[in-house]
């Protein structure tokens, strides 16, 4: 292979033999089209050679003599298609030749390659006072040596980026000057924007954007020219010396940030010229919370979303003071069975969610919701569902063993799962103790169907994974539960045997009633563990509950959904087996709720701000909603009235399919290891539909939500209004690519209100909101 | 199965990204897959059907004794539409299935029965052999309904049967960017193939996004190419990415959907119930075979309801009076369609139910009998030897009817050879493709249940 340098020089000798055939023969003029061309670098063109107006087939072409030209001058393709190289050439021009063989002749061109025009987006400030100036211009496409020009006249600049000039100089005509940028070559001037010179007042303020940490302080400095007196008053959004909610500024400038990040995060602060009291200069101000990070990643498992609220709070007192406030926070009420209706009860579970100052006992509760179930698919009216809904609250901070209990002899579970009325059966009748609770009990509510380690592995020998309990399990276990009746229904004589089958009639409000009657009396052997002949229903409830609570899987089982529920959906070996321990008892008690969820929100897996690529959990439908709607602060009551779209959503508020709840929590995210149980329902039209639900907040009342209104102000400034939707309900967190994403979308809006909704649904209706991690 | 075949969830969604963008059906594909079109469609009873009381044996001992061992659940002999098996006998539909008992008695729909899962064929006395194989988690709805949607016997299954079919099948399906694997409502295991990605639509949804429709237009392009834009980048999280290409999809099916919905009238209307209106959407979609360019599909119906350990009378009822109705106006659709013998229609349930009740219900069973509607099937007769009510209560290893003192049909016919005969109809018919889509075939020596034409 022949190196650059000789394949170079062989290419000049052949051109200017060529070039002296051309000259002697003279018998062919090539023409090339078009003439009179400038092209900016990077760029491509074709190009046409003619022979007496035909096509001049065959043609070699070049560039600078070059055949098929090379990266410094452009590459020209045989059939004439011109790319112009990266960096201009010297002298910005490149000459590209046609040649002909049969005739022989050939022709030329000379074309500009010049570099990019410059575009310009802002310069700061707009308006300067006659005499010195120091102008900062933004835009892009900035080459090194790109000059300012002021009415086309050139003045000091500075390159600081491909974005970025500074200008500075004097001037000393009042008036309107046309800015441009031009860069270094022929023909790559940018379009002009306006400057005016002024012999007024003018105030010029400095820095123009900075971002101050809450809580802390930064100096400004204000410049009023062409007036005697200089002295400014200074504002925070409009407003005299600032406030509390958006920060306070001294006289002399000094701008302290609040505590807590006001909405969007984002505020105004203007040095007023005190010599008339109207001219201004205004600064941004992004607020940044430097615990954002910590803080939201936190309060998104602990609860259903930060709010400005409690991110300032639990920064304040800190994570475990916080969670002890929560687990001494009073219940948010349910409504009594009395008065329980089906749409009330959805109000209290979906309001509770949203606005309930017992955030982390509502986020427990919607977790046993998944795993305890009850659907008014089947327990159809409120007073069917809300004493179980009472009882996860009740117990959410107790103890699990407790919980169990109380659940397996309540009328609503008995309703839901078939126990109430589970008879031994009269002998000679086609009739067996019901299967149906004792097999759910065992798989759903506490030991699962497989041998667990501690950290949640299946125990397996050499057929398999070992199941934790069999038929025969389960057979003898409906025998334990045989003999409960629904309590009587007010009015009813208090004597069961109505239904004319020795049982009460269905009234699911209360705790089931022994029939001691009904009851099977054989002694049964459950789990390898014996239960006495002869005892009551009450003995052998307690009995069984007691074999299944001190079972070695509940602690794996019951600490692998939790963390699922509230921190990740993949959680390492290692973090189960600390939470399950912790259940197990190793601070004191068995079973322990309260010890248990801290064990699983203060774990260091949970709480690495740098977490893996598989951590995180999906927020379902009705958690995205919440999440949303308290970091903005939207009002919220009722719910019911919603529960169609959540329907839509496959997430029917307290209406799942079955006891398998809403979603599986094996099921894994489709073509990929991991576990996502929460992506069971999010399937392309889950995903249509949810981020309807998220535009309805954001559009309506039409044109926008009130609330937005703050966004509104600012989203002529892309990167104050993505800042401060990034602020609002990422927590700072947004992705380079999302932020660009919607940088890209914001021109094309045609107002403030469509920029505004533009970028909050591309943060809300995508994945970075809708996993929380 | 060479990795071409493979294609990425990516490189699929920026297929579908790109053909909506272009919107114009004719864009799609300019083949014509008519000629070569079939479909299968799985309807899911979860919960687990009582077969038991769907399909009733009216020959004189056995009906009496299906009464005593029922007890409670006994349905009234004279009310059962009546059907009957060429060697078997007579037979009655539940009195909730008069559309599905006509389409029985028109030769358009089949019973199988006595279904189940099974590792290898299975006798009463294997089931005291500790060292017999049998499947993981019996009697378990969730592992029973996994297992029925893989095709495996353990709750290992990664993907499922339906998906399979189409892996074998993928050459037919190369000129088309339309999922061919749908399910509705949500994400089925069934729909998933090793290679074949499934899907999932929601009846009547055809995933707009208010978001997008904006004026001006300019405005509304620079939205979807910033959402596409979103959704399409690699985030540094995998369930971010994960969450991203559902909303992906969702932007990609939202043009094809919209086409499905706007094409076709269906002369006989179907019941807007759960079922009615899954089956509803599934023949929109089918209607546009020719233009997605689609000629094998797999679809994946369901209805719950089915675990009735109480006041299973009046459930059933219902819940067969909605599948009976549905099945009804699917089949005349696929007529209206021109495409009765290319859809195959088929049941599955997590498992049956015991033949002794439980109070007023029955409780987890295993075997169960399984429909099967279509033109191609050979309808009209009942597969598989119907268990004997009378060998119920005498329970011994003499027969193989019933598993326990329950009640529990122990199955006769695998999920496997229903499967099989089904894939092999689709087009699936060499061994190894039979093998790898009902991988326990390997153990019964019959490979075709005969049902299909």
């Amino acid at each position: 292979m022949r190196t650059p340098t000789h394949s170079r020089k062989l290419h000049i000798l052949l051109a200017v033999l060529l070039g002296l055939a051309a000259v002697h023969a003279a018998s062919a003029q090539v023409v090339i089209a078009p003439t009179g061309v400038s092209l900016p670098v990077g760029s491509s063109r074709q190009f046409s050679a003619t022979v007496s107006g035909a096509p001049a087939s065959g043609a070699s072409w070049t560039v600078n003599g070059l055949p098929g030209g090379d990266s410094t001058v452009g590459y020209i393709s045989p059939t004439g298609l011109y790319y112009a190289p990266a960096k201009t050439p010297a002298g910005y021009a490149v000459t590209i030749g046609a040649s002909v063989s049969n005739p022989a002749g050939s022709g030329s061109t000379t074309l500009i390659v010049r570099e990019q025009i410059p575009w310009l987006t802002t310069i700061t400030p707009t308006t300067v006072a006659t005499g010195a100036f120091s102008l900062t211009v933004t835009g892009s496409r900035f080459v090194n040596g790109a000059q300012v020009r002021l009415n086309g006249v050139p003045v000091q600049t500075a390159y600081v980026s491909s974005t970025q000039l500074t200008a500075t100089g004097s001037i000393v005509t009042p008036g309107t000057v046309a800015l441009t940028v031009a860069n270094p070559g022929p023909g790559a001037v940018s379009t002009p924007l306006s400057v005016v010179v002024s012999t007024a007042t003018v105030v010029s303020i400095a820095p123009t954007t900075t971002t101050v940490d809450l809580g802390t302080s930064t100096a400004f400095q204000a410049t009023v020219s062409n007036a005697s007196d200089t002295s400014v008053t200074w504002q925070v959004n409009g407003k005299i010396g600032g406030g509390l909610g958006t920060g306070t500024i001294t006289p002399a400038g000094i701008y302290t940030a609040p505590a807590m990040l006001p909405v969007g995060g984002l505020v105004t602060v203007t040095a007023v010229a005190n010599a008339d009291g109207v001219t201004k200069a205004s600064a941004k101000v992004l607020l940044k919370d430097p615990q954002a990070l910590t803080f939201s990643r936190f309060l998104s498992q602990a609860t259903f979303g930060p709010t400005p609220a409690t991110m300032a709070h639990a920064e304040q007192v800190g994570m475990l003071a916080f969670l002890d406030e929560q687990f001494a926070t009073a219940e948010s009420p349910i409504p009594p069975a009395a008065s329980a209706t089906r749409q009330n009860v959805i109000d209290a579970f979906m309001t509770n969610i949203v606005t309930g100052n017992d955030q982390l006992r509502q986020r427990v509760i919607f977790a046993l919701s998944e795993v305890l179930t009850i659907s008014f698919n089947k327990n159809t009216n409120g007073n069917e569902v809300s004493p179980w809904l009472q009882i996860l609250s009740r117990n959410a901070f107790g103890n699990y063993r407790t919980l169990l209990r109380e659940l397996s002899t309540d009328a609503t579970m008995g309703h839901y799962l078939d126990l109430v009325n589970s008879s031994a059966g009269a002998p000679g009748t086609p009739n067996a103790a019901n299967e149906n609770y004792p097999r759910e009990v065992m798989q759903l509510f506490s030991i699962g169907l497989y041998k667990l380690n501690l950290d949640g592995s299946v125990q397996k020998d050499a057929n398999g994974p070992i199941p934790s309990y069999t038929q025969f399990d389960v057979q003898q276990l409906a025998k334990a539960m045989t003999g409960w009746t629904y309590p009587n229904s007010p009015g009813s004589n208090g004597t069961p045997g109505m239904n004319g089958m020795g049982g009460n009639y269905a009234y699911a409000a209360g705790t089931m009633l022994p029939m001691q009657n009904r009851h099977d009396l054989s002694a049964k052997l459950v789990l390898g563990q014996a239960i006495p002949g002869g005892q009551s229903a009450q003995q052998d409830m307690d009995d069984a509950i007691t074999i299944l609570f001190n079972h070695p899987n509940v602690g794996p089982f019951i600490a692998t959904r939790l963390i699922r529920a509230l921190v990740t959906s993949n959680p390492s070996p290692a973090y189960i087996t600390r939470v399950a321990t912790v259940f197990n008892g190793s601070q004191g008690t068995r079973g322990d709720m309260q010890a248990t969820i801290r064990a699983v929100l203060m774990d260091p897996e949970a709480r690495d701000d740098n977490p893996p690529p598989t951590f995180g959990r999906l927020r379902t439908a009705i958690q995205t909603m919440a999440a949303f709607v308290r970091a903005m602060g939207y009002p919220f009551s009722g719910g019911s009235g919603m529960a169609y779209l959540f329907e839509d959503m496959n997430e029917g508020p307290l209406n799942a399919a079955s006891v398998f709840g809403h979603y599986s929590p094996s099921f894994k995210i489709p073509k990929s290891p991991l576990y996502g149980p929460e992506f069971q329902i999010y399937a392309p039209s889950d995903a249509a539909n949810r981020a309807n639900l998220l535009y309805g907040y954001l559009f309506n009342p039409w044109p926008i939500h009130p609330l937005l209104q703050p966004f509104v102000a600012l989203a002529g400034d892309s990167l104050a209004l993505v800042t401060a939707v990034d602020n609002a309900v990422l927590f700072g967190r947004m992705s380079p690519g999302l932020r660009a994403a919607i940088t890209a979308a914001l021109p094309a809006m045609g107002d403030d209100y469509q920029r505004t909704i533009t970028a909050f649904y591309l943060a809300i209706a995508t994945g970075e909101f809708q996993v929380q991690r | 199965m060479t990795h071409r075949h493979g294609r990425s969830r990516r490189e699929f969604l920026q297929l579908g990204a790109a053909a909506g963008m272009v919107a114009g059906l004719g864009r799609y594909s300019t083949l014509s897959a008519a000629s070569d079109y079939k479909a299968v469609v799985c309807v899911f009873l979860l919960g687990g059907n009582d077969g038991h009381n769907m399909v009733v044996p009216l020959g004189g001992p056995e009906y009496a004794a299906y009464q005593a061992a029922r007890g409670g659940l006994a349905l009234a002999a004279g009310q059962l539409p009546p059907i009957a098996d060429p060697v078997q006998g007579q037979f009655g539909f539940h009195y909730a299935m008069p559309e599905v008992a006509a389409l029985y008695n028109q030769g358009r729909l089949g019973v199988v029965s006595n279904v189940g899962m099974l590792v290898q064929p299975t006798s009463y006395f294997d089931l005291s052999n500790p060292a017999h194989p049998l499947p993981s988690q019996l009697r378990s709805h969730s592992d029973q309904v996994a297992e029925m949607m893989s095709g495996v016997p353990d709750t290992s299954g990664a993907n499922g049967w339906g998906g399979r079919m189409l892996d074998a099948l993928q050459t037919a399906n190369a000129g088309t960017s339309f999922p061919v694997s749908i399910a509705m409502n949500s994400p089925a295991l069934f729909c998933a193939g090793k290679f074949v990605q499934g899907a999932s639509v929601r009846p009547g949804n055809a995933m707009d996004q208010t978001f997008l429709g904006i004026y001006p237009p300019g405005a509304a392009a620079a939205r979807r190419t910033a959402l596409q834009q979103v959704v399409a980048a690699d985030s540094g999280s995998h369930l971010i990415n994960a969450a991203n290409a559902s909303m992906g999809t969702a932007l990609a099916l939202n043009p094809m959907l919209r086409q499905a919905a706007a094409t076709v009238q269906f002369t006989k209307k179907f019941p807007q119930t759960t079922l009615g209106r899954q089956l509803e959407e599934v023949a929109r979609i089918i209607n546009l075979r020719g233009q997605l360019g689609v000629s094998r599909q797999v679809f994946y119906c369901s209805l719950g309801g089915f675990d009735t350990h109480g006041g299973q009378s009046y459930q059933q009822m219902a819940l067969l009076t909605e599948v009976s109705q549905a099945f009804d106006a699917f089949y005349k659709a696929t007529e209206q369609l021109n495409v009765p013998d290319a859809v195959t229609t088929f049941t599955l349930s997590d498992f049956g139910r015991t033949l002794q009740p439980s109070g007023t219900g029955s409780d987890h069973g295993w075997g169960n009998h399984q429909l099967v509607m279509g033109g191609a099937v050979n309808g009209g007769r009942i597969y598989g030897t119907f268990p004997k009510a009378t060998n119920y209560a005498n329970l011994n290893a003499t027969h193989d009817d019933y598993a326990d003192a329950r009640g529990t049909m122990l199955p006769n016919i695998s999920l496997a050879q229903y499967g099989a005969t089904i894939a092999n109809w689709f087009g699936a018919t060499a061994d190894a493709e039979l093998d790898d889509i009902c991988p326990p075939l390997v153990n019964f020596a019959v490979r075709n249940l005969g049902f299909m034409a």
